[in-house]
This record gives C-alpha cells, sequence and structure tokens, in this order.
C-alpha cells in the first residue's frame, strides 16, 4: 500500500462496532511531551521526551436502533455511548479490514458525550477518548477484521518479515458470542510459508469468555520472543464467535520493550 | 533621415526592454517544488519522506533579550538560546520506510532524529524529537496526519 485515503477504515469500541454511525474521526494522536534540559554550556535548546498520551475523538451520528426507550436500546452507539462508563474503554480504529493493514489502538477514558443540533435539522454527537492506562496510542497490525467463527478456527496469518525479541501487545476486541465458552489466543510461528502450514505456539492469550457474551475488549501484553508470522485463533467449544483482533511488535528502541 | 529612425529606435528599444528585463532578477527567485525532507527512523537511518508531505513549516527562533540601558533612546537587544520547530502534514501511507513506519515510532521511543531539509541545494539539519504525530480521517474520506518536531540536542539550526 503506498499513499491512501481513509475510505474502509472501522472504528471498534469496547466490543461494539460504530463505523456505521461514525462520519469522522478528528484525531487519532499519539504525543508526547517535553522537557526543557538546556545547559549553561549551549547555545540552543536542549529537550528530552517525557510523558506519552494518545487521544481519539469522532463524531457520530444518533442511532438508537429505532428504540422506544434508552433500556431498549441494546446494541446500539447510544446506547453504549451514553453511558458515559467511569472505567476504561479500549478503541481500535482499522486503517482497512485486510490482515495486516494498520490499526491504532488506545486504552482510554471516554470523557464527553456532545451534541450539536445544527439549524439544518442535523444532529451530530463528539465523543473523545483520552489515554488513561499509562500507555499512549499504540500502533498495531491487524489479525483480522470483525469476523464470525462458528467453532474453533485459526486464521490465516500475517508474515512479518522476521522475529522480533521486544515484546508485543495483543488487543481483542469481542463483540458477541452465542453458546459455550471461547478461548480467544494470539499464537506465533517461526516455520510458516503461508501463514497456515508450519508449526505455531501459544503467544498470548486472552480471558476466555462466557456466558452472558457481553461486549468487552481486552489488551493483553507479553514479552520476549514473536516469531515472524502471527495469527489470530480461537479454541474450546463454542458457537458463533464475533471477535476482532490486532498485535503490535515492540520495537527494541520502544521504551516499554520486554 | 538619420533624425528621424534615432528617436523612434530609441523609443523600440526602450519598448522592448519592457518585455525583456534583466534575466538575473527572476532566475535568483525560486518556488518549494523540488525542496525535499528526510527524517531518520528509529534506527537512525535518514528516510525521505518528501513524496508523502503536502505542505511544511519550519522556524529557527532566538530569544531576545532587552537590554535597554537607561541612557538609550533605542532599544538594545541581545540573541539568547536558538530553537527549531517543524511541523508538517502529509498523506497516510504505510509502506516501509515511509511517513507512518518513520513518525508513529517518534512516541513510542526516545530515538532522537535528524531532519534534514533542502532547498535548491541548501540544506537545513537539525536534531529534533517528535512531540506530536496525529492522524484524522476527515468525512469526505481523506485520511492525513500532522506531526511537530522539536530541536533537542542544544545546537543552534545552521544552513550549509
Amino acid at each position: 500500500m503506498t499513499k491512501s485515503s481513509g475510505i474502509g477504515m472501522r472504528l471498534y469500541l469496547q466490543g461494539l462496532d460504530l463505523s456505521g454511525d461514525v462520519g469522522a474521526i478528528n484525531t487519532i494522536r499519539a504525543s508526547r511531551s517535553v522537557l526543557d534540559v538546556t545547559g549553561i554550556d549551549k547555545g540552543g535548546i536542549e529537550r528530552i521526551l517525557a510523558i506519552g498520551d494518545g487521544e481519539i475523538s469522532f463524531n457520530t451520528f444518533f442511532n438508537d436502533g429505532a428504540a422506544a426507550n434508552r433500556a431498549g436500546a441494546t446494541g446500539s452507539s447510544f446506547l453504549a455511548l451514553s453511558a458515559l462508563p467511569t472505567t476504561d474503554v479500549i478503541a481500535m480504529v482499522l486503517k482497512g479490514t485486510t490482515a495486516g493493514d494498520a490499526v491504532f489502538c488506545l486504552s482510554a477514558k471516554q470523557v464527553n458525550y456532545d451534541w450539536t443540533r445544527g439549524q439544518d435539522g442535523s444532529l451530530v454527537g463528539t465523543i473523545q477518548l483520552l489515554g488513561a492506562a499509562g500507555v499512549p496510542l499504540e500502533f498495531g497490525k491487524l489479525l483480522v477484521a470483525k469476523t464470525t467463527h462458528a467453532s474453533a478456527t485459526d486464521q490465516t496469518g500475517i508474515d512479518f518479515g522476521a522475529q522480533t525479541t521486544s515484546g508485543a501487545v495483543g488487543y481483542l476486541q469481542h463483540f458477541s458470542a452465542a453458546t459455550g465458552t471461547v478461548e480467544y489466543d494470539l499464537e506465533d510461528s517461526a516455520n510458516s510459508t503461508n501463514g497456515v502450514d508450519g508449526s505455531w505456539a501459544n503467544l498470548l492469550a486472552f480471558s476466555d469468555v462466557a456466558t452472558p457474551y457481553a461486549a468487552i475488549a481486552q489488551r493483553v501484553e507479553v514479552s520476549g520472543t514473536v516469531d515472524r508470522w502471527t495469527r489470530a485463533s480461537t479454541n474450546g467449544t463454542f458457537t458463533n464467535a464475533v471477535f476482532a483482533m490486532a498485535l503490535r511488535r515492540r520495537e527494541a528502541t520502544d521504551i516499554d520493550a520486554a | 533621415m538619420k533624425k528621424l529612425f534615432t528617436p523612434i529606435l530609441a523609443a523600440l528599444r526602450h519598448f522592448l526592454g519592457l518585455f525583456h528585463p534583466p534575466t538575473i532578477a527572476y532566475a535568483l527567485k525560486e518556488s518549494g517544488i523540488g525542496m525535499t525532507v528526510t527524517v531518520d527512523d528509529s534506527s537512525g537511518s535518514g528516510q525521505a519522506l518528501t513524496n508523502d508531505i503536502t505542505s511544511i513549516n519550519w522556524s529557527t527562533p532566538r530569544g531576545v533579550q532587552d537590554i535597554t540601558g537607561l541612557d538609550k533612546s533605542g532599544i538594545e537587544r541581545l540573541l539568547l538560546l536558538g530553537d527549531g520547530q517543524l511541523s508538517m502534514s502529509g498523506v497516510f501511507n504505510d509502506d516501509a520506510n515511509k511517513s507512518l513506519a518513520v513518525l508513529k515510532t517518534g512516541i513510542s521511543s526516545n530515538v532522537t532524529r535528524t531532519v534534514v531539509i533542502v532547498v535548491s541545494g541548501q540544506t537545513l539539519t537539525m536534531e529534533m524529537v517528535i512531540s506530536d504525530f496525529a492522524m484524522t480521517r476527515a468525512q469526505d474520506g481523506s485520511f492525513t496526519w500532522t506531526a511537530t518536531l522539536q530541536l533537542c540536542n542544544g545546537t543552534v539550526p545552521a544552513w550549509t
């Protein structure tokens, strides 16, 4: 992929696919504050990087699923966003839906749910998510966009080109399931040639999801070696698990390399 | 006859001169077309981001101290610390060694970046940190980014 537009992007928030209700993503920000550490022997400014932060803010259209009241708006963006949860939420913005596409992930607090009703009759909400878990915005790669596994299945893996040794972070968005207990895993392989063959081992495991299958999202870290191929995998006995998964490989120069 | 043509020829020369001013006055001034921008990746390798960048602005300000004495009727000033600030905008590109690969690690690492701006053979080199990298997916479908970099090594930026 070379230079590209934003057509085909997705936004998942805490196990809810908001893509159809989002008209624009105003900000996907990774930032670091800087400290002035200029010595008296210098003619120019010296700076070092300090605390990192992240932000995802977006516009949304009003959608309560045509429910008669809020309690009936199950699964709608209105119900989820208007709840203004006080706990952290996990957002994933997908550049595209092809495995290997860029993904921007943030563990955040939702700090507002604001609306503007224009004179032309429009109704647009703005939501701001600010980094809240001590982790700034993270840049990962998509293992699988929102998909349904009828039973335990391995996705075709993606090739990073080389093994890395600085750890990784896995992101899961679980949307729903029908029956059973879903084990969401992220696997890697050193000897696959096509993302299917070769031997695969568990790199990290997310917490199992069982009834009532509430929409959730998880962020799990792992240290050390990550083999060149990685894939999303579901295990256990269940039916119709709907989920998405992404992986950030830490680089050797990253401050959280582990 | 000669008296008749001399003023006519002089006027003609003057008229043509209006349409053919000295070329040297124009050849020196240049646009920003063709300039290049290179930014180090997290491994310290300079990566050409020129084609990803749609606009850029930079400044190399110096602090100024007012030291005007009581005996002066005009301002006296001293130059203080030099600085470098750079802001650029571009189009999303996740190819290897392009804008996403270079800029995303500005936040996740503490690696400083050598930034090289070349305009018509003139080079400005600054050692900088990336303090902000933000993307916007607008309602028209475009997906663009902005990045802010600041001088970090205490060396006053200088053109070479």
